[in-house]
């Protein structure tokens, strides 16, 4: 999953996705497989190696958006700045819920495991 | 999702493999789309495959909005040394707005320093098949351009069509004629333009009675003085010539008429430059659904 995300938060694979047929649908199965794939790694997953992944992923997407948002010039072609902005303010949103949802599920699974 | 131990995996190689092959497959991917990860957006690619594989331009001839070729960095001494280029077409409804906005306020900083004399703006037309001279003087109209300062041009529109496309011209002249003298003849209107075209009409005699008819003359540019009594002396009740092919090529050919009277061949007014076409028409309520405005 991280991976994936890292992959298409690069501009100029955002751009290839719209522009060519065989990238869209290189994202979409991407996406779809790693949405498959995700349950099942974090069930199987410690909770120190699924800190590890939710973190890595955390502080990835959220120093993307904040690139995006603070990016000076338009950097795909297909997005305009204001898509830009939106979406930079988007990725650090969406960190920072995941983060937070994560912490509301991991903390009471910690103190299980330390009972 | 529970915070369990992991539970020990059926096989640690198959994981092993399924990942290094995953990450294989994305690093191939990202040195592929990145340019050996040296560009991350697409005008970095664009700019690092530019010089690596040069495109192979040809010269392209450009009119600008004034009807006149373009030579932007012909011998004049009194135009620009420096032009500011961008390419737009005029019916772009997003970015090519904004382009013609930001030079619009960048003529009007340039306009404030006599120094900025040498420096010029270009917006070169990239939709040869709309962007006639009609449509670049719409969009320098609108966007306020000084004819000394902003140039809008576009690609050369062809002088003459293929051979081949002839019998096609013609028959689409036909079809036009007809439809501009059945929307020409409504007894509500004596004269104007024709709907959609840029064809002005004038009828004479007729009245808006059934069966009677009257003489539609259509002319590209509305005649003056002795032209257009002379265009309204002939009696020719057929249809003529019609130019205005969608190429500008100029062209005249005999239409038959559908109106009951035939006769002869119209001809342009001298001295106007426009051409002339006359036709019997019967006139009446019926005839069409145009409505009188």
């Amino acid at each position: 999953m991280s991976l994936t995300a890292a992959y298409w938060m690069i501009p100029v694979a955002l751009d290839q996705a719209l522009l060519s047929g065989p990238a869209a649908a290189a994202k979409y199965t991407s996406f779809l497989a790693a949405g498959m794939l995700l349950p099942v790694s974090f069930r199987a997953a410690p909770l120190a190696m699924q800190a590890f992944f939710v973190g890595n992923w955390v502080w990835m997407t959220a120093t993307v958006g904040l690139l995006y948002q603070n990016a000076p010039q338009q950097l795909c072609v297909n997005y305009l700045i204001g898509t830009q902005l939106n979406a930079g303010e988007g990725l650090v949103a969406a960190a920072l819920s995941i983060a937070g949802l994560w912490c509301v599920y991991a903390v009471p699974a910690y103190l299980d495991v330390t009972r | 999702m529970t915070g369990r131990p992991m539970a020990p995996p059926t096989s640690w190689l198959g994981t092993a493999i399924a990942s290094c092959t995953m990450l294989g497959i994305a690093a191939a991917a990202l040195w592929s789309v990145t340019f050996g990860l040296r560009g991350w957006t697409a005008e970095d690619i664009r700019r690092l495959r530019v010089p690596a594989d040069p495109p192979q331009l040809h010269a392209l001839r450009l009119d600008t909005a004034t009807g006149i070729p373009l030579v932007p960095w012909g011998s004049q001494g009194t135009q620009p040394r420096i032009w500011l280029v961008t390419f737009m077409y005029t019916r772009c409804p997003t970015f090519c707005t904004v382009l013609g906005i930001e030079f619009e306020r960048l003529q009007r900083m340039l306009d404030s320093d006599p120094r900025n004399a040498g420096i010029g703006l270009l917006s070169i037309s990239f939709d040869p098949a709309h962007d006639d001279v009609q449509a670049l003087q719409r969009y320098a109209t609108a966007h306020h351009a000084e004819q000394d300062r902003w140039i809008s041009g576009g690609a050369r529109q062809p002088r003459r069509s293929r051979p081949s496309q002839a019998p096609n011209r013609r028959r689409r002249d036909r079809r036009r004629l007809r439809r501009l003298r059945a929307q020409c003849s409504h007894p509500c209107r004596t004269r104007g333009r024709a709907p959609g075209t840029d064809f002005r009409f004038q009828r004479t005699g007729g009245r808006a009675r059934m069966g009677t008819h009257a003489r539609i003359t259509l002319t590209t540019r509305p005649p003056v003085g002795a032209a257009r009594g002379r265009a309204h002396r002939r009696g020719d009740p057929d249809i003529a010539a019609l130019a205005g092919s969608g190429d500008g090529a100029a062209h005249a050919h005999r239409i038959p008429a559908a109106a009951p009277r035939r006769a002869g061949r119209g001809q342009s007014p001298a001295g106007t430059g426009g051409r002339t076409h006359h036709a019997r028409q019967p006139v009446g309520p019926s005839r069409d659904s145009h409505s009188c405005r």
